[in-house]
């Protein structure tokens, strides 16, 4: 069926639905083996107040090491139009310093997010127990999400490889998702600017998630 | 594939992209062709239990049949059928701005809105005018009647002779390579 001479390298959005496509037709084959469990509590996104967050990840004993040197090769139309804002947190799993996003446009009128460890209402990079902030400037992931559309990534913060983060931005008609992956299904509120962030122990990768939206 | 996940999803990654460009190209936008590329796969995982073929060529022919189906449906009536995604439990394929740049380029967007628009000026300015009340500013055809000063069968006749002109000057020709 397949000819590899022809196919072209699918694109990574592509790559998503075909992995969402694949789950759907394992469930039509084998219901019984596809049951899915809701999962024990992974992490629930928080919206709650950053002030509180800040507060208890200046508890855990962190210092703060050098800021994160900015990249060079920063892609154009990639850096923060005006001052980003954080927008949600999350619990990490060892209860270390939490997580958080922040968003921000784009001159173009791209919407982006940045993830990473939060101290002190920054945000930055964690190696060992240094805290090192990240730049005002650093990109992170853009998209355009229509009214009821979303974008998500998935990946590792440097130095943490037992931690998968996937985050994204949803459009305005969006409320709430439905969160798939192996680990289980959770539901995610949206926060603001339509930014959600999961944080998971261990290592997953885009195809293992999937975002089903909630209007 | 009719009971094998995992061919169905190679199935899926042989096909999708270029399904994906014979949307854009039929609709001019990524994002409608995005949803009727899932729409198409969507129908296809359902049907695949009752499908007999076994060469590629026929369970190419049978994708496409449907992925026509979902064209015709959307260029008839102006919406996206996704109640087989719907019953599927699953969202639409989204794409990032920088991947659907790369779809509008595999498309050929740009080279194609050169031709439509050259098309568009060299037809008659009273076809053109009427293709452009009825596609542009989607007016119904007694509002079409209308605006032109002629009868509902004018203006029909005149949509629809300009819109054969077009597709005339557009289709690629003899020799071009496009997904079909």
């Amino acid at each position: 069926m397949t000819n590899d001479h022809d196919r072209n390298e699918l694109l990574p959005g592509l790559e998503r639905f075909g992995a969402e496509l694949t789950r759907a037709a394992e469930a039509r084959a084998a219901p019984r083996r596809r049951r899915r469990r809701v999962s024990r509590p992974i992490l629930a996104v928080s919206v709650a107040s950053l002030l509180v967050v800040g507060a208890a990840g200046a508890a855990v004993l962190i210092s703060v090491g050098e800021p994160v040197k900015p990249r060079a090769d920063v892609p154009p139309n990639s850096s923060p139009a005006a001052a980003p804002q954080l927008a949600v947190t999350a619990r990490d799993p060892d209860g270390t310093l939490p997580w958080a996003a922040r968003i921000y446009s784009t001159a173009d009128g791209s919407q982006c997010i940045i993830a990473g460890r939060l101290q002190a209402g920054q945000l930055g990079q964690l190696t060992g127990r240094d805290f090192h902030p990240l730049p005002r400037n650093a990109y992170g992931a853009c998209g355009r999400p229509t009214s009821r559309r979303l974008f998500f990534t998935t990946g590792r913060a440097p130095g943490e490889p037992n931690r998968t983060l996937v985050y994204g931005r949803a459009g305005r008609a969006v409320t709430a998702m439905t969160v798939r992956t192996p680990k289980g299904e959770q539901h995610v509120p949206v926060g603001l600017g339509g930014a959600f962030l999961l944080v998971f122990d261990g290592r997953l990768n885009y195809r293992d998630v999937s975002l089903h939206p909630i209007y | 594939m009719r009971d094998d996940p995992d061919a169905f999803g190679a199935f899926y990654e042989e096909h999708a992209q270029q399904m994906l460009v014979y949307f854009t190209r039929r609709t001019m936008d990524v994002q409608i062709a995005l949803d009727l590329m899932s729409e198409t796969f969507a129908v296809a995982l359902e049907q695949a239990p009752r499908f007999r073929g076994a060469t590629p060529e026929q369970e190419r022919g049978w994708l496409y049949a449907i992925a026509k189906s979902q064209l015709a449906h959307f260029l008839r009536d102006g919406d996206i059928d996704r109640r087989a995604l719907q019953r599927l439990d699953l969202s639409p394929a989204h794409l990032t701005d920088p991947e659907i740049e790369r779809v509008e380029n595999l498309a050929g967007i740009a080279e194609l809105a050169t031709r439509v628009n050259g098309a568009l000026a060299a037809l008659p300015p009273e076809q053109r005018d009427a293709i452009r009340l009825r596609v542009v500013d989607e007016l119904d055809y007694p509002a079409v009647a209308s605006q032109l000063g002629v009868s509902e069968q004018t203006a029909r006749a005149r949509v629809s002779r300009g819109l054969r002109a077009l597709a005339r000057d557009v289709t690629p020709k003899a020799g071009a390579k496009e997904a079909t």
